[in-house]
């Protein structure tokens, strides 16, 4: 299999020139997002610069210590950005969200790196950084939908909650089908994607494989591992993300804080 | 006010007293399990009347109370429900099937004190009655209900009118 061609600094620039086309249709259409579309771009281009130049940095040393501190980071940005992505006032979530994070990642990474692949050094930063990686971002992504799913369907449909627990119901029974909605809408979109890989688009991982010069099976195989590891890790974090944060948000009394939802009322 | 006596909005100063307990964040569970509540307008959540009436007998504290609903029918009846409701979605309900709907539940959990808010807001002249012949010939129950139907009122053993001043006048009947 060939190696992957590097791409030259001056050949990458003039990949920017592509953007004509998107900014001249936004002009055209007087689509008023190109001041986003400048700020995102910058923002891409030097977060990319700076994650690759300390990527270097880190693979040349490839020490398993820092490697792990590179995932802590991680998961600490991954941790702000869910307190931002959430429409909810959850600073105090923060210890909660790390663990959950931390769980639902290094579970399915740990799996990867030693049944699966039987690396010699488990903590390597070739596999370990972009495997981590790839499935913080999911895990981000689901404990965003499973927790404003849950606090927000609490809030607006606080008399049906209020009832259950009127009827009896201890915090847990009467917060399960909340519980269970979250689980499954944050859940869904790695189902649905499981269920159309490879049809309707060639996946981000197993491209990337093919693109470095190995051969499509390997590549498949990757994939399929890193998608039930993905899926593992989703329900795990969100499982976790819900259950350790129930507690700081209900009163002694089964009610939720009002301050949980910040943006009600 | 129904609400502090659940729990469910904690009062800024006063304490409530319930079977001889003052109510706090750890006996309220308990005490939940005495108490039954009708909201003024229901929302008993989604699903069938079936499944929505069966819920809370699902509930570790009332699992021992499932035969209970052996009286559904019955009940049912004397409500002027027709069983076909069951089968219904919960949302098709209009509002006075849904009062007598939660009120059946109420009545299945056997519990010795219910709470109805506006329970007859939504009912007609003769299920206004027939609730309040069951309760009449109830035995062991204790019902407090926040009104503002005087029809409703008259039903009452004890009336107590609570003014805009927060000064109470009770009347024994």
């Amino acid at each position: 299999m060939k190696q992957i061609i590097d791409v030259s600094l001056w050949s990458l620039a003039g990949g920017y020139l592509l953007l004509i086309f998107p900014l001249a249709i936004l002009l055209y259409q007087r689509v008023r997002i190109l001041k986003e579309t400048a700020t995102a771009v910058i923002r891409m281009t030097l977060q990319l610069l700076f994650v690759g130049l300390y990527l270097q940095v880190v693979f040349k040393l490839n020490n398993p210590f820092l490697n792990l501190a590179w995932v802590a980071i991680m998961v600490i940005v991954a941790d702000l950005s869910i307190l931002r992505g959430c429409k909810l006032n959850i600073k105090r979530f923060l210890l909660p969200l790390f663990i959950a994070l931390i769980a639902g990642t290094a579970i399915p990474v740990l799996a990867f790196v030693g049944p699966i692949l039987r690396l010699p050094d488990w903590f390597d930063a070739q596999y370990v950084i972009p495997l981590a990686g790839m499935i913080l971002g999911n895990c981000l992504r689901a404990d965003i939908i499973g927790l404003n799913n849950f606090y927000q369907s609490i809030g607006t449909n606080q008399k049906a909650y209020h009832q259950s627990l009127a009827y009896g119901a201890a915090l847990i029974e009467a917060l399960n089908p909340y519980f269970r909605e979250a689980l499954r809408a944050s859940l869904t979109p790695t189902i649905a994607s499981m269920a159309t890989i490879g049809l309707v688009a060639l996946p981000g991982m197993m491209t990337g494989v093919i693109l470095a010069g190995a051969d499509p099976f390997t590549a498949i195989k990757y994939q399929i591992a890193i998608m039930i590891a993905i899926f593992s890790g989703t329900a795990i974090t969100v499982f976790l993300a819900i259950r350790l944060t129930i507690h700081s948000s209900f009163n002694a009394y089964g009610t939720l804080n009002p301050n949980v939802l910040n943006t009600y009322k | 006010m129904l609400r502090c006596i659940l729990g469910l909005v904690v009062p800024d100063s006063g304490s409530i007293s319930i079977l001889g307990e003052s109510i706090n964040g750890h006996n309220i569970w308990k005490i939940r399990h005495h108490l039954a509540y009708v909201a003024q307008e229901p929302d008993l959540g989604t699903g069938t009347v079936r499944e929505i009436i069966e819920k809370p007998f699902s509930y570790r504290a009332n699992l021992k109370l499932r035969d209970n609903l052996g009286r559904l029918p019955s009940l049912m009846e004397r409500f002027n429900l027709s069983s076909g409701l069951l089968d219904k979605q919960m949302s098709s309900l209009s509002g006075g099937e849904k009062q007598r709907i939660a009120l059946v539940t109420a009545i299945l959990l056997d519990r010795s004190i219910v709470l109805l808010d506006e329970a007859s807001s939504a009912l007609d002249k003769e299920n206004k009655q027939a609730v309040a012949d069951y309760f009449k010939q109830a035995q062991n129950i204790t019902v407090l209900s926040v009104a503002h139907d005087v029809e409703w009122l008259g039903f009452a053993t004890r009336v107590v009118d609570i003014c805009e001043h927060n000064s109470i006048f009770g009347a024994e009947k």
